[in-house]
């Protein structure tokens, strides 16, 4: 296992965010991390990358404890938070500053990135757009090859055809060594990249399945009625978008803005339905 | 590769941090300079000359605001949430940030800010020699300098301390606190004199001035360095000598330990 957690609690003063949380993530993964807002997507993000402190034994990353802050943890593992700071200076400085830092920096495949979202290289941080800035940070990312990458809504603030390159780049870049997890609520954006999906509320993980396992459960259809047995119905043009339990075996292709909605709705069917051992 | 000190590894984080330090302190510094400059064409329009004693400490009090404005202006995003996640999430480890603070706030600062102000100067003593009773470089200018240093050094490891403890108007709330703490110690010493008693303490002050050569004003004894080398050998003068000497290194040591501390545990 890459990542393990195992009974975290944390909390910011009296605001519980935690309570015994247990989760193993492996290698060879783009997690998608959802859950409505303030249920702690980020915290986890932060507690992983050692920006906040968890108890030792509770998070293990890649064999470390990420709040020991330790150079060699740190060479394999990169958190991009949604609203990254704008650096001082040129793109190309930035990267070549901070890169030199990384064993698996690639300038060649960083230049390549900023080259597929249309980014100067030696244009100053401060001269780009917000988005601009964002694809900046994501080759940045992207080319620093860590074995472990957290993104924090990589995908908000992008143009809809820089959210496709986005899709591509990720896409080609994970392999069998690789873990990434993304934290998002533009779950439309990322459809076909994420998997596993893992859904947390306050209570902790609701959801934490392949798109496969979820596929063979539940189905989702579009109907003209609502079905009586349906988990989760919305009103769409064209009638109903419904959850249902897949009792027949139908093969149908994951939704994942309903099937999030569905998730919060029944979280106890969910529950009982997607226990992992 | 060590996970505590890693020489290669120190050795580019100074060179990235003295690469951005141009575009973080560099206008400061050269306003610095200007403003030297625009200070001594003006005391010297107004008929006053400039003795290299006179501009030396003027030097000094220039040195001091840079190096007190040097790690709000350098580190100052370290412990922001947003801002100074690139610092902590560098592969780095914390002794190595924390000497690379060092290097660039108490060396390389220091460096380029002297060098400035000293081409400043010569380059005034150059135009208007006359105007300036000397050139500014001489070996009682130099002892200045060398004495005042190491208290600039003291002073600065006080702001960085400050800089990585408080998240916003980091200079103002060290100086807001080094006040308190200013006030804090009168108030001890006021409860400790009363405990003891008054009367105890102007007999053993008494005992200590009896001491002193006759031709030496007092109370000038802890202000003046000047008269603490001549007088060194008196044991009063040794004892508060070795006190301060040893409150200034626990205090910068402090300082540094606490520097230390804050860059491995803030919370982001």
């Amino acid at each position: 296992m890459m990542i393990q957690i195992r009974d975290l609690s944390f909390s910011y003063s009296k605001n519980k965010v935690f309570t015994g949380l247990n989760m193993s993530l492996e290698e060879g993964n783009v997690y998608g991390l959802l859950g409505q807002n303030g249920v702690g997507k980020t915290t986890l993000l932060k507690l992983m990358s050692g920006l906040l402190r968890s108890e030792k034994d509770t998070c293990d990353v890649n064999g470390f404890h990420p709040y020991k802050r330790q150079p060699a943890f740190f060479q394999d593992i990169f958190f991009l938070p949604e609203e990254p700071a704008c650096p001082l200076g040129s793109v190309a400085h930035f990267a070549d500053n901070n890169g030199s830092f990384y064993p698996g920096f690639n300038k060649e495949q960083f230049l390549a990135c900023l080259d597929r979202f249309e980014i100067k290289p030696k244009k100053r941080f401060k001269d780009l757009s917000a988005g601009q800035q964002k694809k900046a940070h994501i080759s940045y990312a992207l080319s620093l090859n860590t074995r472990i990458l957290l993104l924090d809504e990589p995908s908000n603030g992008m143009d809809i055809p820089s959210k496709s390159i986005f899709r591509s780049i990720v896409a080609g870049l994970i392999n069998e060594e690789r873990l990434m997890i993304i934290s998002t609520h533009q779950v439309r954006d990322l459809e076909n990249l994420i998997d596993p999906i893992i859904i947390l509320d306050q209570s902790g993980v609701l959801l934490y399945a392949s798109i496969e396992e979820i596929a063979a459960r539940v189905c989702f259809l579009t109907a003209h009625d609502k079905y009586p047995e349906a988990l989760y119905a919305e009103e769409t043009p064209l009638g109903y978008s419904l959850v249902k339990a897949n009792t027949e075996g139908i093969d149908t292709k994951v939704n994942l803005e309903t099937l999030f909605n569905a998730v919060l709705m029944h979280k106890e069917w969910f529950r009982d339905h997607f226990k992992r051992g | 590769m060590s996970n505590i000190f890693n020489i290669k590894r120190f050795c580019t984080l100074v060179r990235k941090e003295c690469r951005e330090l141009p575009g973080k302190c560099g206008l400061s510094i050269l306003s610095m300079v200007g403003g030297y400059m625009i200070f001594i064409i003006l005391t010297m329009l107004s008929g006053v000359s400039v003795s290299p004693s006179k501009r030396m400490a003027m030097i000094v009090v220039w040195t001091a605001v840079t190096v007190i404005f040097a790690p709000s202006k350098l580190h100052g995003n370290v412990n922001h949430s947003r801002k100074g996640l690139n610092y902590v999430l560098l592969p780095v480890s914390t002794m190595e940030k924390t000497l690379s603070m060092f290097v660039l706030n108490s060396i390389c600062t220091t460096i380029l800010i002297l060098t400035g102000l000293f081409l400043a100067d010569t380059l005034l003593y150059l135009i208007v020699p006359s105007r300036m009773t000397g050139f500014l470089i001489n070996v009682e200018t130099l002892n200045q300098l060398g004495r005042q240093l190491f208290d600039l050094f003291f002073i600065q490891s006080i702001f960085i301390l400050g800089n990585v403890l408080f998240k916003r108007q980091k200079i103002a709330m060290t100086f807001i606190s080094l006040i308190g703490i200013f006030f804090l110690l009168i108030l001890v010493f006021i409860v400790v004199f009363r405990i003891i008693g008054f009367e105890a303490l102007e007999h053993f002050t008494e005992n200590i001035l009896a001491d002193l050569p006759r031709e030496i004003d007092n109370w000038q004894v802890l202000s003046n360095r000047a008269f603490v080398n001549t007088y060194s050998h008196i044991p009063f003068v040794r004892n508060i000598l070795i006190i301060s000497y040893s409150i200034h290194g626990a205090v910068t040591a402090a300082c540094w330990i606490g520097t230390y501390r804050l860059i491995k545990t803030t919370k982001y």
